[in-house]
């Protein structure tokens, strides 16, 4: 076999240029593959994160069951009492996967200035759980002021175009009115703690959030709407919704549980988008790359046929012409994607120092472009490239090795 | 001229495999670009008609001056009165390129079937105008995608003053169905809470999942009266062509405040959210495909016509030896090259036909983001860009030519010819 490896090599050496820019071909196409797919890999994450910690789904979302379907119309039907929320979070949290689980209420109405007044949606959210749910990321933390708290249980956080409509800045007082569960008109006295940006702008114009308790007596419950629950890895999702709907339906609470994946409005769709993008990409790169390659080799087959001639002659088997070929595609598919790498992960090291910004659609503020460096997927792309250009390879070869012998050791 | 153009022709005619694959290779980018292209141009259209009829953007709003900053903390300064607004209208309409001249009014409060109550956000609309704007897009687009024509009931009527249109999950949450009656209740402008009888005439999709649950349509007389006024919150402005957008923006504003009446407006453009941002997102995409797939074709035909010249020294030795300068050399292999990429993008072309009629006959429906339901994934036939596409297939596929064939062209007259 070292053989052989060694006659393919130098029979790319003997076209220095040609197989140099068929490399270079290779290379471009690895490239463009292997850093678009380390871009969306990256928006991925990214959305993954936003969807997860940034608009606090959680992992999970336990619902009463029905809820999704009649929640809205009549909510003190579809919610979970005191005692079922302490039962839900025992069992939940038990679990070692599961990082937290917490209660949580949506009301929705409308809040004022005093003068002006205009609709909320707002979570109510337990303070030190939500800030565990946020982590360490900046862009999370509010604008201005700071975050809901346990001590001043009527301080709200207010997204930032909403705050700029009703003139509201940290520290400032409004009024939040909303029915109560039965029906009745509520109002309670608020203070704006801090000023936030969900990401989005279509929910920036509507959002608050609210302390969990505050929320309760505002809707006059003491039961809750929800109970979202964290886990450590986003790979167990599925695996621990099952888990908790068996556990939870053994001790007689009928609820629903839905995954981040399909509360996220965003996620999937853009994924699905990307995707069929990248896909795209990925077909057109690789069709021009094998045309590329199948001119080169066809050009190297078609100069070397008298060779060809010469060692069928001598006695070399069919089979043994396209080995030889093959492997000379191979090579060529392998250096071709080392160069690839090269450029990658040169390409990825301009972008990682200095980041191009950019505002991808439904976000409310531009963000950096990052890249990120898939090993597992580069390896793949490897595979795939030295295979193609192999049959690439092969197809002229198979040609030029059926020729008759003595016309081929004839050949000009 | 003709004479090196059919030598050159000939010269591809010589190694058909070599010259067919390397037209493929140029074809196979030509069309992926043109096709990308054709669907990024279907898509800009198609969000541009969302936009502007199926948000009821309009090409132009006109707002009272200082609406944007302050409208919605003091609505009662900055709303136009009836006077004004007739004036407005008047103006407007005397302009040729303006179809449709429509005042409009936003509501915000809560709706409620008696049992439940949700907040809403309505807008309160005439309703001739209204089923000018979906006739209008109708027939210049010849299709609107699906989901977006579809009242389930009947529209706004000007003779019903109550019946409203309702947004689908808004309608869905609240139980509620053509023929059902709620209760709205708003502030009117000077603070005070009001609340009116409705009737749902019809369900709608906003075609949006963040509008679904929120938005509702209201005869424009209702909303006033249900925020207890007679003035108009905007005025909506159609035009014939989207193209007009920004030198009416210049005129009307001019025309407007020369009548005295201070106002901005804004374009359909700036008032999109998604639009722009879209459009920014798509663009950066097919630019990174466009130089990906000019590289890749760069340099297979670098690679094919170098190797021709390679195949070809000793000609080239013959051709000098007769006398032929290296200018005349470069421009024997840039013709061969420019007519490669010629042949290329023919095919291309034809390929990009195919395509786009499989692509018609047998639409692709998805979810782009943002949109509540599948559309159909089309793709437009854009002349001028396949034209400047292939031209550029053309210029490059020359310059790939030229590069080698100018070292070939400085080889000595005596070496070339004894090249073996």
């Amino acid at each position: 076999m070292m053989k052989w490896m060694k006659l393919a090599f130098r029979n790319i050496l003997r076209n220095k240029r040609r197989s140099l820019i068929t490399m270079l071909a290779i290379g471009v196409g690895f490239a463009a593959i292997g850093l678009y797919h380390g871009y969306i890999h990256n928006a991925y994450n990214g959305l993954r994160v936003i969807a997860i910690r940034g608009e606090g789904l959680g992992h999970l979302r336990i619902n009463k069951a029905g809820w999704n379907a009649k929640g809205k119309l009549e909510p003190e039907k579809y919610m979970f009492s005191q005692e079922e929320t302490q039962k839900i979070m025992k069992l939940a949290v038990e679990e070692k996967n599961v990082v937290l689980a917490t209660p949580q209420i949506q009301v929705v109405g409308m809040v004022t200035n005093g003068a002006v007044s205009t609709v909320f949606i707002a979570q109510g959210l337990v303070p030190k759980d939500e800030v565990i749910i946020k982590g360490d990321w900046k862009v999370f933390r509010p604008r201005q002021g700071h975050k809901i708290d346990d001590e001043t249980i009527y301080g709200v956080e207010m997204a930032k175009d909403l705050a700029s409509y009703l003139n509201l800045k940290a520290g400032m007082d409004g009024i939040v009115m909303a029915p109560t569960l039965n029906g009745q008109m509520n109002a309670l006295d608020m203070q704006v703690a801090g000023v936030y940006d969900t990401g989005n702008d279509f929910s920036n114009d509507k959002f608050m959030r609210f302390n969990f308790y505050f929320a309760q007596s505002l809707l006059d419950t003491k039961s809750a709407e929800r109970v979202v629950v964290l886990l450590k890895k986003w790979e167990d999702t599925e695996m621990m919704r099952d888990l908790l709907l068996k556990k939870l339906k053994a001790v007689g609470i009928d609820c629903e549980i839905r995954t981040w994946k399909e509360l996220s409005l965003g996620y999937l769709k853009m994924k699905s988008y990307l995707d069929m993008i990248f896909i795209f990409i990925a077909s057109i790169v690789l069709v021009i790359v094998i045309m590329t390659t199948v001119n080169t080799m066809g050009m190297a087959i078609l100069e070397r046929t008298r060779e060809i001639g010469t060692l069928r002659a001598l006695g070399l088997k069919f089979r043994g012409v396209s080995i030889l070929f093959a492997l000379e595609g191979a090579f060529l598919g392998f250096l071709g994607s080392i160069v690839g790498i090269i450029l990658h992960t040169f390409v990825w090291v301009i972008i990682r120092l200095y980041p191009p910004r950019y505002i991808p659609p439904g976000f409310s503020e531009p963000v950096e472009m990052w890249i990120d460096m898939v090993p597992e997927m580069l390896m793949i792309l490897i595979v795939s490239f030295i295979i193609l250009s192999m049959v690439a390879a092969i197809i002229p070869a198979r040609g030029a090795a059926r020729k008759n012998i003595v016309d081929a050791l004839g050949h000009v | 001229m003709i004479k090196w153009i059919n030598l050159a022709y000939r010269n591809i005619l010589r190694n058909k495999r070599r010259s067919l694959v390397t037209m493929i290779a140029i074809a196979v980018g030509f069309t992926s670009i043109s096709i990308f292209h054709g669907y990024i141009n279907n898509a800009y259209e198609g969000l541009r008609w969302l936009a502007i009829c199926g948000e009821r953007l309009g090409h132009l709003r006109i707002n009272k001056a200082g609406w944007k900053e302050q409208g919605k903390l003091e609505p009662y300064n900055y709303m136009f009165s009836k006077e004004q607004t007739d004036q407005i209208i008047r103006l407007v309409r005397e302009e040729k390129d303006v179809v449709l001249v429509s005042p409009q009014i936003q509501v915000m409060g809560t709706v409620t079937n008696g049992l439940t109550s949700i907040i809403f956000i309505a807008q309160g609309v005439i309703p001739q105008d209204e089923e000018f704007i979906n006739k209008f897009w109708f027939d210049v687009v010849g299709y609107v995608d699906e989901g977006y024509d579809e009242i389930i009931g009947e529209t706004l009527r000007e003779d019903k003053t109550y019946g409203v249109l309702m947004a689908k999950d808004m309608a869905h949450y609240l139980k509620m169905k053509p023929g059902s009656n709620g209760i709205v209740m708003a502030q009117t402008l000077t603070g005070q809470m009001n609340a009116m009888d409705i009737e749902i005439n019809g369900v709608y999709d906003t075609g949006n999942d963040f509008s679904n649950d929120k938005f509702m349509r209201f005869n424009f007389n209702f909303a006033q009266s249900l925020l207890d006024t007679q003035s108009a919150e905007r005025i909506l402005v159609m035009l014939k062509h989207w193209k007009h957008t920004d030198r009416l923006y210049d005129l009307l504003l001019k025309k407007i405040r020369n009548a005295g009446i201070d106002c901005e407006i804004t374009t359909w453009r700036d008032l999109s959210i998604s639009y722009n941002k879209m459009k920014s997102y798509l663009d950066t995409i097919f630019v990174f495909l466009f130089f990906i797939v000019l590289a890749i074709v760069l340099v297979t035909t670098i690679n094919t016509m170098s190797s021709t010249i390679v195949e070809r020294t000793k000609e080239i030795g013959t051709l000098r030896a007769l006398g032929m300068k290296r200018k005349g050399l470069s421009n024997l292999f840039a013709v061969e090259g420019a007519l490669l990429g010629c042949f290329g993008s023919a095919l291309g072309v034809i390929l990009h036909t195919i395509e786009w009629t499989v692509i018609r006959l047998f639409p692709l429906h998805y979810t782009p983001p943002g949109l509540s339901t599948p559309v159909a994934m089309r793709v437009n036939m854009v002349p001028w860009a396949l034209l400047a596409l292939m031209v550029c297939f053309i210029v490059l596929s020359t310059i790939a030519a030229i590069i080698p064939a100018r070292t070939a062209g400085k080889k000595n007259i005596v070496e070339a010819l004894g090249h073996s």
